[in-house]
């Protein structure tokens, strides 16, 4: 049964209609008046089926929509149409007991005797948005676990890497020590010197290695003081560094344009360019007449984009995609396998980005994004 | 299998190991045992494959004894992609079917131990560091190839 002010010719007309319809139906008229209302609706506001009669349907909203209803309204009837009220946004309406309740609204427009009275349906989207929450909720547990799971992965991959790179040389100690006792038994003196001095390099190399473990593991965990670099001077120094002892070192370009003092964390961006100067350094291809490093910068965007190429022996498409991985060694020439996994981490820690092109036989450039730090 | 000397006739071992305090170390205990006779070495995998497989050094050299001791964690190819490629020269025929694999190895991970039982030319898994027993290990592994 419908609910509505006697004695109009479309309240009549509808009345029917809005005693079969399961979807909540208002009739308004022109003057935002409630003039008919089905048992859906008065029951969604939680009203007696005839109390809302002859109130104005800003009873129904919220208090902090009721101020501009009245207005948006009057838009609607100089413009009428039929369509969904409030498009992509969530309305929502107000029950007896102050309930708000998410809603989807229909509008219909009914003209009668030159004024424009109005159909409204009313959808309760409680529930569905419940389900959409609990849908948002599901997927944000999944990406958690998603996440949880890679870095579960990437320990996984650490412990086991950093394990069989650390345990490879123990047993090669094990293995020297062995032999050098025996050729101590056998009184083979100049042996037992050659196995000596080969563990005493062993040793201080695992130690290094270990240091650059260390490193990886420190970034992102030490706070460390932020300041002023002078990119070209701190290029410099470190080139010499990474070159010195080399018989005969690639040419290194310094482009003029590097910004003014970057600021940043020192530490870090020391790494990052040692790291990947003496990776240039490393990788310098002797068959070619005029091998050089080129260390060149721009800002773009408030970002510092270094770029470091060279004309190196350069890597494979299968080596690039390893490039960066924790003990990744590309070839004999290869260190701890370590620096380049250091190196981004330690530009991620700055929030920034490093990427990598290359030829083989051409050369490489690395391509560093940094932001600036407050 | 063997001569009166005590070396087996024609063996030859390669070591195929990136790191040279291993190659000494393992060239040196092999010395110590009279069954070794020639020992070869690549410094990675692609050397081996490139100087010693395609090169036609195993054929040419011995008339097929010989043994192969594969480093797993090498630059460029890894000992198994190595073997698997050696493994494929076998199948075409540039290579002599009795050349013996035994991957020769810090890592105990099954990971890698399953991987290597699923190489055909791979006869044995050692792991590293090297002494007598593996020195002896490594001879049983081979007999034991040889039927």
């Amino acid at each position: 049964m419908a609910n509505a002010t006697p004695e109009h010719a479309l309240v009549e007309r509808y009345a029917l209609a809005f005693a079969l319809s399961p979807v909540p139906l208002l009739l308004v008229d022109a003057s935002g008046h409630i003039r008919l209302v089905s048992d859906e609706m008065a029951a969604l506001f939680e009203y007696a089926p005839d109390a809302l009669l002859g109130a104005a349907v800003e009873r129904l909203l919220p208090p902090d929509a009721q101020a501009h209803h009245p207005q948006l309204r009057q838009a609607y009837l100089e413009n009428a149409s039929k369509r969904p009220m409030g498009r992509g946004r969530e309305l929502e309406g107000l029950s007896r007991t102050n309930r708000r309740i998410p809603l989807e609204l229909g509008l219909t427009p009914v003209p009668h005797e030159g004024e424009v009275w109005t159909v409204v349906t009313a959808v309760d989207t409680s529930e569905r948005r419940a389900k959409q929450r609990a849908i948002a909720a599901r997927d944000a547990a999944a990406a958690h676990a998603d996440q949880l799971a890679q870095l579960n992965d990437d320990l996984t991959q650490f412990a086991y890497a950093a394990s069989h790179d650390l345990k490879a040389p123990l047993a090669t100690i094990h293995g020297m020590l062995g032999l050098a006792l025996e050729d101590l038994d056998e009184g083979h003196l100049e042996n037992v010197k050659r196995d000596l001095a080969k563990l005493r390099s062993l040793a201080e190399h695992s130690a290094e290695k270990v240091e650059h473990v260390l490193q990886l593991a420190r970034v992102g965990h030490d706070h460390l003081p932020r300041g002023g670099v002078a990119l070209d001077a701190l290029a410099m120094e470190l080139w010499e560094e990474v070159t010195l002892g080399a018989a005969s070192p690639p040419r290194f370009e310094l482009d003029d344009g590097l910004p003014a003092p970057l600021r940043t964390v020192p530490q870090a961006i020391e790494v990052i360019l040692r790291k990947l100067l003496s990776n240039a350094a490393r990788y310098v291809d002797s068959a070619k007449g005029d091998p050089w490093v080129r260390l060149r910068a721009r800002q773009e965007r408030g970002w510092t984009v270094l770029e470091l190429a060279d004309n190196g022996v350069g890597m494979s498409h299968e080596q690039v995609k390893t490039a960066f991985q924790m003990f990744g060694r590309n070839s004999a020439r290869s260190g701890h396998g370590l620096g380049l996994a250091v190196a981004r981490r330690q530009v991620e820690g700055l929030g920034g980005t490093i990427r990598c092109e290359s030829r083989e036989g051409e050369g490489t450039t690395f391509e560093v994004r940094l932001p600036e730090l407050p | 299998m063997t001569d009166p000397e005590g070396t087996v006739e024609g063996l030859v071992t390669v070591i195929v190991d990136d790191d040279e305090n291993d190659r000494y170390l393992t060239r040196r205990f092999l010395g110590k045992h009279q069954e070794f006779g020639e020992v070869l070495e690549a410094r990675t995998g692609n050397e081996f494959l490139q100087e010693i497989a395609d090169g036609g050094k195993l054929e040419l050299l011995t008339k097929g004894r010989v043994l192969v001791l594969m480093d797993i964690n090498m630059p460029g190819l890894n000992g198994f992609q190595t073997a698997e490629a050696l493994a494929e020269r076998v199948a075409r025929n540039e290579v002599p079917a009795s050349v013996v694999v035994l991957m020769f190895t810090s890592s105990n991970n099954p990971q890698d131990r399953a991987r290597a039982e699923a190489i055909s030319i791979v006869q044995g898994y050692i792991v590293k560091p090297i002494g007598h027993d593996n020195v002896k290990t490594l001879l049983e592994h081979w007999q034991a190839s040889q039927g």
